[in-house]
């Protein structure tokens, strides 16, 4: 014949069963000595305002920037404009000057003539028409 | 109970294969290897032996071709993609990537690079200068030499004497 009755538990359930009860008062406990430490000890909230600092300098449209500086370039490239003059020294546009290269023929990569410097003090003649 | 088997079995052997095809019976780069004397799986190219086309390359490096209106156009161009980020379009040492802070290459229109030979151009932008890299590997000798000649069309579209130009003086400002 079957034994009807349950069996044993193997484990101690009292035990088991204070042990969390007292977890859950120990948590409780704590929570409520922290609200209270943290009231009397905190008299007024703690707000840091965050610190401004400066914007990193990052391109925020850099298709645009390359199309404004390659437009600047290429509206160099384009335009006569008085260098010297007197002596008729001029940036001229660079498919002329490209003619003038390709029609030097065996010479084409010869240096280019120094007719003016350059490094000449700004000021001097300053590349302005009069 | 069979099934049970055969599915058991089957998700054991599938479990212990790298379906990945990470490991293969060959060599990883640079790996060891018993096969040669100097025990790498990397060799080293036999003496002498040239990449193809290595020789027409060097020939084209030392004759510069004839400057054409076709060679010009092909300066510009290369001239504009390889050259432009760093020299700018004008040749001023002031492109895109200049603007961002790298260091700022010389200006095409200074005397000193107004006189220098052209082969001064063609070896820094087959060897490199400076922070400048290497370019042979980008741009053939052919091209090279293009570039050269359009470098020399910046210098002159900037001193230029205007007497050859016709109507200039009708265009200036």
């Amino acid at each position: 014949m079957p034994n009807d009755r349950p069996e044993t538990p193997g484990v101690a359930t009292r035990a088991v069963l204070f042990t969390a009860i007292g977890f859950l008062v120990f948590i409780a406990i704590s929570l409520v000595f922290l609200r209270v430490y943290y009231s009397e000890e905190i008299r007024q909230t703690i707000f840091v305002p965050p610190t401004p600092f400066a914007k990193p300098q990052l391109q925020t449209n850099d298709v645009a920037d390359l199309a404004r500086l390659q437009a600047e370039q290429r509206d160099k490239l384009s335009r006569f404009t008085w260098v010297d003059r007197e002596r008729g020294i001029a940036t001229i546009p660079i498919d002329e000057a490209m003619n003038r290269i390709v029609a030097r023929g065996a010479n084409a990569y010869a240096p280019i003539e120094l007719n003016i410097s350059a490094n000449r003090p700004i000021g001097a003649n300053g590349g302005k028409s009069r | 109970m069979r099934r049970v088997l055969l599915f058991a079995f089957a998700l054991v052997v599938a479990g212990c294969d790298n379906q990945s095809m990470q490991q293969q019976n060959r060599y990883d780069t640079y790996a060891p290897s018993k096969l040669w004397p100097n025990g790498s799986e990397a060799q080293p190219l036999p003496a002498g032996v040239v990449a193809q086309g290595d020789l027409a390359r060097a020939r084209n490096a030392k004759e510069p071709p004839p400057v054409t209106n076709s060679l010009m156009r092909t300066g510009r161009e290369d001239f504009d993609v390889f050259c432009s980020p760093c020299h700018g379009l004008a040749g001023d040492g002031d492109g895109m990537i200049v603007q961002r802070g790298f260091p700022a290459p010389p200006s095409y229109h200074t005397d000193r690079l107004r006189i220098a030979p052209a082969s001064h151009f063609f070896d820094v932008i087959t060897n490199g200068y400076g922070v400048m890299y290497s370019y042979a590997a980008r741009v053939p000798p052919h091209d090279r030499w293009a570039i050269v000649a359009y470098i020399r069309a910046l210098q002159e579209s900037r001193y230029a004497q205007i007497a050859g130009v016709p109507r200039a003086r009708e265009k200036m400002p």
